[in-house]
């Protein structure tokens, strides 16, 4: 779909002119290298820095694929609807002023005229977009990058500027670059589904403030990590920066929760500075993925146990080396050095002994990749050992730390595609970020289960604020209860569910009851009519609030306190929690995020992931609880909160986990 | 008929319009009586609230100045110092003969509560006796002990107190007044007409009233005259803030100005209703597009949060009856819980 945005044959400048230091000047110098036709467009001139300009874009005799437009405000609707008369089907609008703004109805006209016509819009607002494989820069920025492999999409244009400023520097490539700007038609999902198929693309890096319809972000990003990584920033995670990102392009203040879990879950790499962005990406693109056992080979002693520590810190492993490697190195390195992992070929190196060693490493099954580090030792041939590195065939960063001394091994290296890092611990951290990309990539999709619920009566049910009904219509296990309006109201419900009961106030307005005394536990036969009376005096005396009656349920054994929550992010839907329950919930915060749907093994991956799993395991001769019943509900739980999108919030706390079952005790929802 | 009422905002003007619609509804010419009124002054005009509501509601002709003969000017105690009850009581007689002329049945509505007016012998018990009238007595369902004041009201009333409509019930006491009913209060000469719930949309108040004490300025302009049910105050990080959005029925979300991470989150809710920024931080352009996208009133004012609470509470459940919405859910609510036969039977009678 966006082949002719990105390939056009004739491009046209709407706006350009000879005025030095204007954006339309500087978008039609930057096309002069353009492998295709480009006109110019502007009623005041005939030709513009030697391209032949037209009046309208209508009357240019052929056909135009791609329309620039940097025309003043006023002018861009009518300019479109021009654009949309001669079939131009790609039009990037760098002109400023719409929503950015506040101008919604001008942003709204924009897209009304590119749906009629069927135009594929960028920005407005944006810098513009580059691909460097056929030298289309149509961009207002100084500076060109070189060609590459990776595609660079951003919200923030002047940050494309920077960017591309400093891998000019560093020589570091990019196949296509796209400034979002206010994504009126066109946003990341769709550039997303193109890189999918763009030959030109193996790497696609993404800076973000705001996320447009997260459901198909995810659907697209997981689609699209299965064949290339995607590395993305995510800005305005921290409270201060989502008030930062909200005025600057009224991004929604998500919860960065949705947004990590749901990078996660589709597969996309989550760097957090803009070193870690490039890193991360030089590293997928030079290493790609690998199973995160890891070899060290160094000629220094210290950077190699750093090195160690980070493997360990960054959740690699250091590889168990083949006795066959030992050998190897046994009969190459000498006596004193270190033949197990991280590999020290000492101090008195030279670049021949360096080179070896690597062989022979990189010759181990279980090594998948090698982090390389030499230091500016006197023996040391930086050169020699770059090109001894470039013949290693298995994943290999290297380390080469000093100033002057490497600078031409590092440029040998960077032509070879080796990435170089200054830093151990870096190049290790980069290096982990390819195995928790691999690890994303391989999970499989599973089918989700189907289930026979009655959806007619849960809807029902939420009305009249059921919620122990819609959770046994889900299949979820409750204990019996029942509500009493009047004291004898529930006596009758006690007697019929057998004693002793727990009575509890019901009432919309009292969301911690345990904390206000208005729960009672373990009540027998004659305290139930004292108790009803009890708790409804404490709910009026002491919080003035209305209650609907009082919760008379069986009182459960004890078991293995969890929680389980749904909260229902803006962008990304329905947020599914776990963890460990009891009151210090909030204080310890052990609990393992997924947006729904899941399925059964995400789920149990959800309960293996928090630390409490260990419990439910047993500790100290415990039998163990019943991990799969918790599934299960979790399950359930994804399934009704995708069949409802009413139901907002969703709180199962405490869980009761058995032996053999487990039981939901109390519950709060919030619907729309 | 007489509506009383056992304290002030109780719904009596909610009542008198339920009881008027349905009456014209059943071919009767309806006139509406409020002897005394408290008055208070919009610009240079005196004007009557409920007086003016009714009026429009049941689309009626009369000259207010005899709809209300009756409007306190004045501070209660200045107003009592002056007046000549005989002349009052003389002006209410004659106002009300002009207004119940042409007129099949006139609801005649108590001022502030029942025993107010007592000191210049126009109290509603005086005046329902004086205009001959049974009374409705609205019990608004503030506590369990308004039963006794209800019981010393019929000491007051004596035999010309009927019916009592409770107000504003919920939960599990509707159980227990209907036990009460049965047990006490018919023994004591009062049928019970009806027990209304309490209603969010009822209590809420318009835009308009919050607008006018606020004296701030709109950056967007609502679409129309919206109720707001509830108030929020965003003081905390986007992430709780969403729960207590979620949570909220109607509600409008007062806030800093510079506050755009809670500005943006609250425009996503569709319970935020309508936002008041405090201190004069006007917010980004692209947050007030957003909000006239989506048809969110912005009302900026000058004050701190705290002050502008303030001034919110002193219109906040005291809010007119009037407009279509809650007219609307005034009749459905009266149509649902209120035996109207019940009290049509005793008038006709009367008649």
């Amino acid at each position: 779909m966006l082949k002719g945005l990105f390939e056009p044959e004739v491009v046209a400048v709407i706006g350009a002119t000879p005025k030095e230091g204007k954006v339309g000047n500087t978008i039609l110098r930057n096309l002069k290298d353009f492998n295709g036709k480009v006109y110019a467009v502007n009623p005041k001139y005939s030709e513009v820095l030697g391209f032949k300009c037209y009046p309208s874009v209508e009357s240019i005799p052929e056909r135009v694929d791609l329309a620039i437009v940097a025309v003043p405000l006023k002018s861009v609707l009518n300019v479109l609807e021009s654009c949309g008369r001669k079939g131009v089907k790609n039009v990037v609008v760098i002109t400023a002023g719409f929503k950015e703004v506040g101008n919604y109805d001008l942003e709204k006209e924009l897209v009304k005229i590119c749906k009629r016509y069927g135009i594929n819009l960028v920005g407005p607002n944006c810098l513009g977009i580059i691909n460097t494989h056929n030298n289309l820069n149509a961009t207002f920025s100084r500076v060109s990058p070189p060609k590459g492999r990776i595609a660079l999409v951003s919200q923030s244009g002047a940050l494309i500027l920077a960017l591309m400023d400093w891998a000019r520097l560093n020589g570091i490539g990019f196949s296509k670059v796209v400034s979002l700007g206010n994504k009126a038609v066109l946003n990341e999902n769709d550039f997303m589904e193109f890189f999918l198929e763009d030959e030109h693309t193996d790497v696609v890096m993404l800076y973000l403030e705001g996320i447009e319809d997260g459901r198909r972000f995810m659907k697209v990003a997981r689609r699209l990590s299965k064949v290339k990584p995607v590395v993305a920033i995510k800005s305005g995670k921290t409270d201060a920066g989502a008030k930062a990102a909200s005025s600057h392009t009224g991004s929604l203040a998500g919860s960065y929760e949705a947004c990590k879990t749901a990078f996660k879950q589709s597969g996309v790499v989550e760097a957090n500075s803009i070193e870690e962005l490039f890193d991360c990406s030089l590293v997928l693109l030079s290493v790609g993925d690998f199973n995160g056992e890891v070899a060290i080979v160094t000629n220094s002693g210290g950077p190699g146990v750093m090195a160690s520590d980070a493997v360990e810190f960054f959740g690699l492993k250091l590889a168990k080396f083949e006795s066959r490697t030992i050998e190897g190195l046994k009969s190459i390195l000498p006596p004193i050095a270190n033949l197990y992992n991280p590999v020290d070929v000492l101090g008195d190196a030279d670049a021949e002994r360096f080179g070896e060693a690597l062989k022979v490493v990189a010759e181990d099954e279980n090594v998948g990749a090698i982090v390389a580090i030499l230091t500016p030792t006197a023996q040391i041939d930086f050169i020699k050992s770059a090109e001894y590195v470039s013949s290693i065939k298995k994943p290999i960063v290297t380390c080469f730390m000093g100033g002057e001394s490497v600078k031409g091994a590092v440029e040998l290296l960077k032509k070879r595609g080796i990435v170089n890092f200054t830093d151990p611990v870096r190049a290790v951290k980069a290096l982990s970020f390819a195995y928790k990309y691999g690890l994303m990539r391989s999970k499989e999709e599973e089918m989700h289960e189907e289930m026979d619920v009655d959806t007619e009566l849960v809807r029902s049910l939420i009305k009249e604020r059921a919620w122990f009904e819609v959770l046994k219509a889900y299949g979820i296990p409750v204990p019996p209860y029942g509500i009493a309006r009047t004291a004898e109201e529930a006596l009758e419900i006690a007697d019929k569910i057998g004693y002793p009961v727990a009575m509890k106030i019901v009432s919309p307005e009292v969301i911690h009851k345990t904390d206000v005394g208005c729960v009672k536990l373990n009540v027998g036969r004659d305290e139930v009519i004292p108790t009803f009376y009890e708790l409804v005096k404490r709910a009026e005396d002491f919080l003035n609030v209305e209650v609907d009656g009082v919760m008379v349920q069986k009182m459960m054994p004890m078991g293995k306190e969890v929680i389980i929550g749904m909260k229902r992010d803006p962008n990304f839907g329905p947020l599914l929690m776990f963890g460990l329950g009891g009151i210090y919930v909030e204080v310890f915060k052990d609990v393992s995020f997924r947006i729904a749907p899941i399925s059964r093994s995400m789920a149990l991956e959800m309960v293996k992931e928090v630390k409490a799993y260990k419990l439910l395991k047993g500790v100290r001769g415990e039998k163990p609880s019943d991990v799969q019943s918790v599934v299960d509900v979790l399950v359930r739980v994804s399934k009704m909160s995708m069949d409802f999108e009413e139901i907002l919030e969703m709180d199962l706390n405490p869980v009761f986990v058995y032996e053999k079952g487990c039981c939901v005790v109390d519950v709060k929802m919030v619907v729309r | 008929m007489f509506v009383s009422s056992l304290d002030a905002y109780s719904g009596k003007s909610a009542v008198s319009i339920a009881l008027g619609l349905l009456l014209k509804r059943e071919g009767y010419r309806v006139g509406y009586f409020k002897p005394v009124g408290v008055g208070r002054y919009v610009g240079n005009e005196l004007v009557e609230d409920d007086v003016i509501t009714v009026s429009q509601t049941l689309k009626l002709e009369d000259d207010p100045s005899d709809v209300c003969p009756i409007v306190l000017d004045k501070p209660y105690l200045e107003f009592v110092l002056s007046s000549d009850p005989s002349k009052l009581r003389e002006r209410v007689i004659e106002a009300y003969d002009r207004v119940k002329e042409g007129k099949d049945v006139v609801i005649v509505e108590g001022s502030l509560h029942y025993e107010m007016g007592k000191t210049i012998g126009l109290c509603d018990e005086e005046l329902s006796s004086m205009l001959e009238k049974n009374v409705l007595m609205v019990v608004k369902y503030v506590d369990d002990y308004v039963i006794d004041r209800l019981l010393s009201a019929k000491l007051r009333f004596g035999e010309r107190l009927k019916f009592v409509l409770f107000n504003q019930v919920y939960g599990y006491k509707t159980s227990y007044l209907k036990s009460l009913t049965e047990r006490v209060l018919r023994s004591k000469g009062l049928e019970v007409v009806g027990m209304i719930p309490k209603d969010s949309l009822l209590a809420g108040t318009y835009l308009s009233e919050l607008f006018e004490v606020l004296k701030g300025r709109y950056l967007v302009e609502p679409r129309e005259d919206i109720i707001i049910e509830q108030l929020l105050i965003g003081a905390m990080s986007p992430q709780s803030a969403l729960g207590y959005f979620r949570r909220a029925k109607n509600c409008a979300v007062i806030t800093g100005g510079d506050r755009s991470d809670l500005i943006t989150l609250a425009l996503e809710v569709p319970n935020v209703k309508c936002l008041i920024l405090t201190g004069n931080l006007e917010p980004p352009s692209i947050l007030t597009g957003m909000a006239r996208e989506k048809g969110v009133p912005i009302v900026l004012v000058p004050y701190d949060t705290l002050t502008t609470v303030e001034l919110v509470e002193r219109v906040f459940g005291r809010g007119r009856v009037g407009g279509k919405k809650k007219v609307e859910r005034i009749l459905e609510l009266f149509e649902s819980h209120v035996d109207f036969e019940k009290l049509m039977e005793v008038e006709h009678d009367r008649g």
